[in-house]
């Protein structure tokens, strides 16, 4: 049987979902059964959502990020010695 | 994920002989789709707005410079990714803390009995207000992160890319980023319950 040590470890590892199959049923057992690991893994899954919100939030708003695009876009085509 | 959208336009083998002819519109094309999310994944790991852009500028640069290497065996944007990693390692380099992950191993350990249950287990949390009080606190709690931990943390929860793709691109085994992740994310996690963040 699989421990909660050996649970989290999988999950915050990102290893749980390249498990085999008998692995993959004792993980699913264990959370079934396991209430403490069940909210280790919600808590990990929300610290996730927070990146993801955190990120949109200091998206770049379009009009920079275009005005970016073509001042790289014109350093490449300026450096590059052209179609040859 | 952005790669789906636009399957593998840039995995044929014509966009390879146009980027490296240095045809204007395939750098365009290049730039237009990738840079959103250079970009972004430069911010999540911890580049101020202004470094970023010039990170990202130069990431640019250096793909078009090593061009005439590149096999095509990988995606372009693994590639890109992975100059991108090398590039805000030398800006972070000052700023690496690479102290945190004895530390963290070592309160892990503690958190766990010796027979491998819960010694202090995580409590239930409503997942909206944990959300919301972790959206608060966590851009000061990655701070905490090596640049390695937050770089692999950034890819794989932000840009939601695959533990192959992350790999390649780091240059790291499975292993390597399994420890990377399990350090990264235990430090934010335990980081936010010190600040009282708990739903």
């Amino acid at each position: 049987m699989l421990k909660c040590s050996e649970v989290s470890r999988l999950v915050a590892a990102g290893e749980s979902e390249a498990l085999g199959f008998m692995k993959r049923l004792e993980m699913k057992f264990h959370l079934f059964m396991c209430k403490h690991c069940r909210n280790y893994v919600a808590q990990i899954r929300s610290i996730g959502q927070g990146a993801r919100d955190l990120a949109a939030e200091n998206e770049t708003d379009p009009a920079k990020l275009q005005q970016m695009e073509q001042k790289i876009c014109d350093h490449l085509c300026k450096d590059s010695p052209g179609p040859q | 994920m952005m790669v789906s959208e636009t399957p593998d336009r840039f995995r044929s083998p014509d966009f390879l002989v146009r980027l490296k002819a240095r045809d204007e519109a395939a750098l365009q094309e290049l730039v237009r789709t990738y840079l959103p999310q250079i970009l972004r994944a430069a911010r999540g790991a911890g580049l101020g707005p202004q470094n970023a852009e010039d990170v990202c500028q130069d990431t640019f640069v250096t793909f078009i410079e090593k061009i005439d290497g590149f096999q095509g065996r990988s995606h372009v944007r693994t590639w890109l990714f992975g100059i991108l990693y090398r590039k805000i390692s030398q800006v972070r380099r000052s700023a690496s803390r690479e102290g945190s992950a004895h530390d963290i191993d070592e309160t892990m350990e503690s958190r766990f009995k010796t027979d491998g249950h819960w010694q202090k287990p995580p409590r239930e949390a409503d997942a909206a207000a944990y959300e919301r009080e972790v959206r608060e606190h966590l851009g000061d709690c990655l701070e905490g992160l090596s640049n390695d931990q937050r770089v692999a943390f950034t890819l794989r929860e932000v840009e939601e890319m695959d533990s192959d793709e992350i790999c390649r691109a780091l240059d790291i085994t499975r292993s390597n980023l399994g420890v990377l992740l399990f350090r990264g994310r235990n430090l934010l996690r335990e980081c936010l319950e010190k600040r009282n963040v708990r739903g």
